[in-house]
């Protein structure tokens, strides 16, 4: 009997055994074979992911090497609004909107959104992102993204442009040279755990790829100078806007570019339009007495007069053709030389009588205007010169003095280097090259000459009485003390409602230093300038200003070459 | 198949899955760890690039002329005129150096840099 019962129990433990190891079999076949793939598959779409890897946007620098602008790491801050319950968004209305710089309504309404993905505030500081992350706040997330920032504030500005939100460039150099310093996005398969943490990367699927850093012929003292010394000027006359480029005339590299009114590369979302706008490529005027530099040189080159020949300039008032020309100060009898130094509007349009129309216009396009110049920044535009076929009566007296011509600022930074290097047009150029993160040059922009404007012997013929402006003409404000210059004034009328204004001018200067090696050209135009208006009295003292600083620095630069030469150096990471 | 093999095979079988586990557990945690370090290292990237961005703007010539030129009026670049030209022989000049040179450091090598160094300091290259 308790045979049978041990023996009974057993047959049942035997057959339960059975059963439980065969239904766990067949379970584990359906599994393992039958359903293997679609489960494999589950589990990898469950463990893993993939996940985006940012490139790093390629660093500008100035031509020393000094970083203008560069990327560094930014915190955005989302929530996932379903995960989130009633009490939790209370709390973080109740704390962020002081930490985040957002308003209790916008978080109330983006919390409250069924949503499983929502932002509440971009490109947070680390500051902020340690503040919040100690909260410790359900459904409140932060993800990394990189931002662009621009240690010199609103240095270059014009010229640097900036990068948006989403890092991609939207004006100036970080817009045309967006895809250079973009790099390329890379892909990454991510190992995850059951909280849909992110551990460690898998496998990398495709490699990010860093922008390239772009190196410019900028100079970031240079630009502080011409900055600082804009800055006073535009305060000081209370313009519309004015504009300064300085150039190395034997190379067309652009040593600084300023334009006021400016603005904040860090802060671009608070200014307006007219401060983003870069006048020294993008604003034409007339130039006014600046452009008597053409007629100087075309007629010296012709041999249509000498610089000791005298010319009548009819005591102030002069007719050609229905119209009366003024000089601003009356003059009897001057020699050329002094018709240029005192600016006499009226020597210089008989001289023009006597060389030709054709001659004006094409020694004007020899200079470059009426063409872009090529400059390597967006938004140039070309200026404004009148075919000669559409000339008429009065032009001969109005082209050779500035008018009915448009032009840039920096074209006429061009005309005027052409003269100070010997008669060459150089094409001007912000970006001297292009290197890898390795600082490996991939590309580099040498200067190219765009052509021969006119004789050495005739620029060195214009140079001399463009010298005699600033030792005893208009331009004697931009004096310097111990290095002599060479520089033309100019003010035009405004154009206002079709007809020139009285009280509405451009004030403009053009020179170059020291004169007998040219280092520094430089081009100054102020836009209705109120009080003085004259470019002697209101843009040539900045070139003084200017010319001196940067004459001193480059001195002392080349002075420190031989101990430390940054051109062979790596910038600094 | 015996009874006393089938336990057998079961065993291997348990512990082979054991230690497939074990490492697959062990994965996880270097996966852990990793993760916590990788943040640990770009979190301090990040507050690099921050140090660098904040020198970079006091190095900036923006800051420093604000700092120099419009606190202190008085402060102007150095020109040709403010530099002083001092005639000298190459003796002279030599004797100068000689006075202002600091003596060179005579550098010991330690026992220990000789025993336990894998390689001599003149083969020490600096990290780019």
């Amino acid at each position: 009997m308790y045979f049978r019962k041990r023996s009974l129990r057993f047959i049942l433990l035997f057959l339960f055994s059975i059963f439980f190891f065969g239904f766990f079999t067949v379970k584990l076949i359906l599994i393992q074979v039958f359903r293997s793939s679609y489960l494999s598959h589950l589990a990898q779409k469950q463990q893993t992911h993939v996940i985006t890897l940012t490139p790093r946007r390629g660093t500008i620098y100035d031509r020393r090497l000094r970083p203008l602008a560069l990327d560094v790491a930014a915190y955005s801050l989302y929530a996932a609004p379903r995960m989130m319950k009633p009490s939790d968004v209370q709390k973080a209305v109740t704390v962020l909107p002081g930490m985040i710089g957002v308003s209790r309504s916008f978080l109330h309404e983006r919390l409250t959104r069924d949503k499983g993905f929502v932002w509440l505030a971009r490109k947070l500081s680390p500051e902020a992102m340690e503040k919040v992350t100690k909260l410790k706040l359900r459904g409140i997330h932060f993800m990394k993204e990189s931002r662009r920032r621009y240690p010199g504030q609103t240095s270059a500005a014009h010229i640097l442009g900036f990068a948006g939100t989403d890092n991609n460039g939207l004006e100036g150099l970080e817009l045309k040279y967006n895809s250079t310093l973009a790099g390329r996005v890379g892909t990454a398969q991510m190992l995850r755990d059951a909280r849909q943490q992110d551990l460690l990367i898998e496998q990398v699927l495709v490699k990010p790829q860093d922008g390239f850093d772009l190196v410019l012929t900028i100079d970031d003292n240079v630009q502080y100078f011409a900055e600082q010394a804009l800055a006073k000027g535009f305060q000081r006359s209370r313009a519309i806007s004015a504009s300064i480029v300085v150039m190395n005339p034997q190379t067309g590299e652009i040593l600084a570019l300023a334009n006021q009114p400016t603005y904040d590369l860090n802060e671009f979302g608070k200014s307006h339009q007219e401060q983003r706008k870069n006048h020294a490529v993008c604003d034409m005027y007339e130039p006014g007495s600046v452009f008597k530099i053409v007629l100087a040189t075309a007629a010296l080159e012709k041999g249509v007069i000498q610089e000791t020949d005298k010319v009548f300039c009819e005591n102030g008032e002069y007719r050609v053709a229905n119209h009366i020309l003024h000089d601003h100060q009356r003059h009897g009898t001057l020699s050329f030389r002094e018709v240029m130094e005192q600016s006499s509007n009226i020597g210089v349009t008989k001289v023009a009588q006597k060389l030709g129309g054709a001659l004006v216009n094409e020694y004007a396009q020899r200079f470059g205007f009426g063409k872009k110049t090529g400059i390597d920044v967006p938004g140039e535009i070309s200026g404004f010169l009148k075919p000669l076929a559409q000339w008429s009566k009065t032009s001969i007296g109005a082209v050779p003095i500035g008018h009915e011509v448009g032009v840039t600022t920096i074209q006429l930074a061009c005309a005027i280097s052409a003269i100070a290097n010997g008669g060459i047009l150089m094409r001007p150029y912000v970006i001297k090259e292009i290197r890898d993160k390795e600082n490996e040059v991939i590309e580099s922009f040498s200067p190219r000459v765009v052509r021969q404007v006119m004789e050495p012997a005739t620029a060195a013929r214009v140079k001399s009485i463009l010298a005699g402006v600033i030792e005893r003409g208009t331009g004697k404000l931009a004096k310097m003390k111990n290095v002599a210059a060479a520089g033309k004034t100019g003010t035009a009328q405004k154009i206002v409602g079709g007809q020139y204004s009285h009280d509405q001018f451009y004030a403009t200067f053009i020179g170059f230093a020291p004169v007998d090696n040219p280092q520094i050209a430089m081009a100054i135009v102020f836009d209705n300038p109120r009080g003085t208006h004259f470019g002697g009295t209101v843009c040539a003292p900045i070139f003084k200003e200017v010319a001196e600083n940067v004459l001193k620095y480059l001195q002392a630069e080349e002075a420190a070459q031989p101990q430390e030469d940054h051109a062979t150096q790596g910038p600094a990471r | 198949m015996s009874l006393k093999r089938f336990f057998t095979l079961c065993l291997v079988v348990t512990v082979f899955a054991l230690i497939y586990i074990q490492m697959q557990v062990t994965i996880y945690d270097l996966a852990y760890r990793g993760k916590q370090q990788a943040d640990q290292a770009f979190k301090l990237a990040d507050s690099n690039t921050h140090a660098a961005v904040n020198i970079a703007r006091l190095k900036t010539a923006r800051h420093l002329g604000s700092w120099f030129f419009d606190k202190n009026a008085d402060v102007d670049f150095a020109s040709r005129s403010n530099i002083v030209d001092v005639e000298a022989s190459p003796s002279e000049f030599a004797k100068v150096r000689l006075v202002s040179a600091p003596k060179a450091v005579k550098h010991v090598e330690s026992f220990f840099d000789k025993v336990l160094g894998l390689r001599s300091i003149a083969e020490a290259k600096p990290i780019r």
